[in-house]
């Protein structure tokens, strides 16, 4: 299964319990405090195995991980690279 | 000679550098927003008149008023005799309207307090419970958090919440503030009413005896306790931090931590008091904190040791030529470091010094240990800090001798004025025992910690009272156990709790985050440890996490690990 807006929409509802009505590909999900901290530990295994990428220390960051469209586009550089 | 309040404090730097920017806010998705000092100020004056107007709104006159604090009246209380609390509660997170509005209680001779953002509708509750009704201060992510939890009879409805907008506000947060608005429990910031006063309101009142601030922590009841402080100590703690970590308006220092920890307060006081920058971060992400300080070159960090720990378990650095070329400190606050993640910390931090630092909520940062002390005492949390006094104490009140543990007590500077619930059973403030011409504190904080001085007056901090468990007869202190822990290599963070039975045997419980790479089961690591240590220091159970769960200050979250050990021993997962 590939990594999608749906398939992250799908997990933040029924994994993180989050209410995802309204959510979109720019929604911030952490400065926004949707996604609180202790969930990013959960959100990278889930990118990591969903996705087929490995991230290290420095793909962790804020800024790649604030909304849908910007883990997405991660992923894809990351299988680009 | 008269006395600059922080507030007074801001609009002198409005004068003298109306210019500089004073705060960088680094708000996510690579936005950056920056403010002036004359911007800042500008906001924190319409704070400071709209709250000392914003009185008018309070609800409930009738609101027990009983001082808390003996001497130190409630400011506000004066002021056109309405009956109201004096404190401020600001809900939001860490942004510019954030400071300012923090400021403008102060103005409007009031105190402020921040409350967490992680914070959800029972703890708010049970805050604004003992704030009583009045005005309280939130934003956009912040009202859906209210609005979730929002019934007529909760202490929340009571009161009278300014909306600070944002021009990113989520159609969520806009729909949450409509529902509060159509309850008539919240309006913009922006629609408040605003009447201009002359000069500062609390002129009006002695700046020395007002309280600054009200810090919330979770009492071991899990009722939480409000702890004042006087606007002068917030002065004091800033002008003793200025000299310590030796900043100056050349500095910019990098916020990791949240304003309603202490040690992110006093960061925040002291950069605005020195006229310096302050980089507003909200992720303790390594990358994130090592990006930002070379983007901002920043000079100094405040951060707690889980947040080194993460940097430390992810193999980062501060690059003495990369980004870490403009960092001149760093400090570990705000709890123990285990000793073989201390050792590491001098390759972590490049060229910046290290300092380490010791306090409570109760009584703010006690004691430091300077960089050029780090290498030679790596262990201890060093001397007392400015006009701070620290004394061990025998169980029968006499004081130690070096070497010998004790009780840790604090004198002076940064010691609380008292709880918000002035008959808290569980004060740790008490009239000074050693009250005497060097040192005429009134008051001293128990702190329930228990450590010693070595024969050159440097502290060493051995645990909590409270933590100290008896295992089979015995002593042990679950810090002991987690540096061993660690010494095995492969641990990336480590967490030992003690599960007292009915009949009153404690059972130990580790937790622990394995580092990357490494593949121990629970078995290999009980197995390694037995090897080490006496047999009634081996956890019965480890248990293996993918994250160390922590509290809003970043401090590993014990009491949940706890619940999850007991749980676990009765047979639960």
């Amino acid at each position: 299964m590939a990594l999608t807006c749906e398939s992250l929409l799908e997990y933040f509802g029924s994994r993180l319990g989050v209410d995802t009505a309204g959510v979109d590909e720019s929604t911030p999900l952490f400065s926004s405090n949707l996604l609180d901290s202790f969930s990013m530990v959960d959100l990278i295994m889930f990118i990591e195995k969903e996705g087929e990428i490995t991230m290290d220390a420095w793909d962790v960051t804020l800024d790649n991980l604030d909304s849908i469209g910007r883990i997405l586009q991660l992923v894809e550089m990351k299988k680009a690279g | 000679m008269s006395v600059l309040t922080l507030y007074d404090q801001l609009q002198e730097q409005v004068r003298s550098r109306p210019d500089k920017i004073a705060v960088v806010h680094c708000q996510g998705a690579g936005r950056v927003r920056r403010v002036t000092f004359a911007e800042l100020g500008g906001m924190a004056r319409k704070f400071a008149a709209s709250l000392a107007v914003g009185w008018a709104y309070s609800p409930a006159n009738s609101h027990n008023t009983k001082s808390p604090v003996g001497e130190y009246a409630h400011p506000a209380q004066s002021m056109g005799g309405y009956a109201h609390p004096s404190v401020i509660p600001i809900f939001m997170g860490k942004s510019p309207a954030c400071i300012a509005a923090m400021f403008g209680a102060i103005g409007a001779g009031s105190a402020f307090a921040c409350l967490n953002r992680k914070l959800r509708p029972p703890q708010i509750n049970a805050i604004l419970g003992a704030t009583g009704p009045g005005v309280a201060i939130t934003d956009g992510p912040g009202a859906t958090v209210l609005a979730a939890g929002l019934n007529a009879d909760s202490p929340t409805a009571r009161m009278r919440w300014w909306v600070v907008e944002d021009e990113a506000m989520l159609p969520a947060q806009r729909k949450a503030v409509e529902q509060m608005r159509a309850a008539r429990e919240a309006e913009y910031w922006s629609e408040v009413q605003t009447q201009t006063r002359a000069g500062s309101p609390c002129h009006e009142h002695n700046p020395c005896r007002i309280v600054g601030c009200c810090l919330f922590t979770s009492g071991s009841t899990g009722r939480p306790k409000g702890v004042l402080i006087a606007e002068s100590d917030l002065r004091a703690r800033a002008a003793a931090e200025i000299e310590c970590f030796g900043i100056t308006a050349d500095d910019v220092l990098l916020n990791v931590l949240p304003f309603s920890f202490d040690v992110g307060l006093n960061q925040v006081l002291t950069a605005i008091l020195a006229g310096c920058t302050i980089v507003l971060l909200d992720s303790w992400l390594p990358a994130d904190i090592i990006r930002a300080t070379g983007e901002f070159k920043v000079t100094g960090i405040s951060a707690v040791p889980a947040i080194w720990s993460d940097m430390l378990a992810a193999g980062l650095s501060f690059d003495p030529a990369g980004a870490g070329q403009s960092l001149r400190y760093l400090t570990i606050s705000g709890g123990d470091m285990a000793p073989q993640h201390l050792q590491r910390m001098p390759a972590l931090a490049g060229k910046a010094g290290i300092f380490k630092t010791y306090g409570q909520t109760e009584a703010f940062r006690a004691t430091s240990l300077r960089p050029e002390e780090f290498a030679a005492r790596t262990q201890s949390v060093g001397r007392p800090f400015g006009s701070a006094r620290i004394y061990i104490v025998r169980e029968n009140g006499s004081r130690c001798e070096p070497n010998e543990q004790g009780e840790i007590v604090h004198t002076g500077l940064g010691t609380m004025l008292g709880y918000l619930d002035a008959d808290d059973p569980q004060s740790k403030l008490r009239p000074n025992p050693f009250r005497a011409s060097d040192d005429p504190a009134d008051v001293a904080i128990f702190t329930g910690d228990l450590g010693w001085f070595d024969e050159q007056g440097y502290l060493y901090v051995k645990g909590r009272r409270d933590e100290m468990l008896k295992v089979a007869g015995n002593r042990v202190y679950p810090q002991e156990v987690v540096a061993h822990l660690l010494a095995l290599g492969g641990i990336a963070a480590a967490e030992v709790v003690g599960v007292k039975s009915e009949s009153n045997e404690t059972t130990l419980v580790a937790f622990v985050v394995l580092a990357s790479g490494a593949a121990h089961s629970a078995a290999d690591i009980r197995r390694q440890l037995a090897n080490r240590v006496s047999s009634y220091m081996v956890p019965r159970e480890v248990v293996i996490l993918p994250a160390m769960p922590r509290t809003a200050s970043g401090k590993p979250d014990r009491p949940a690990l706890l619940e999850r050990a007991k749980v676990l021993l009765q047979g639960g997962t």
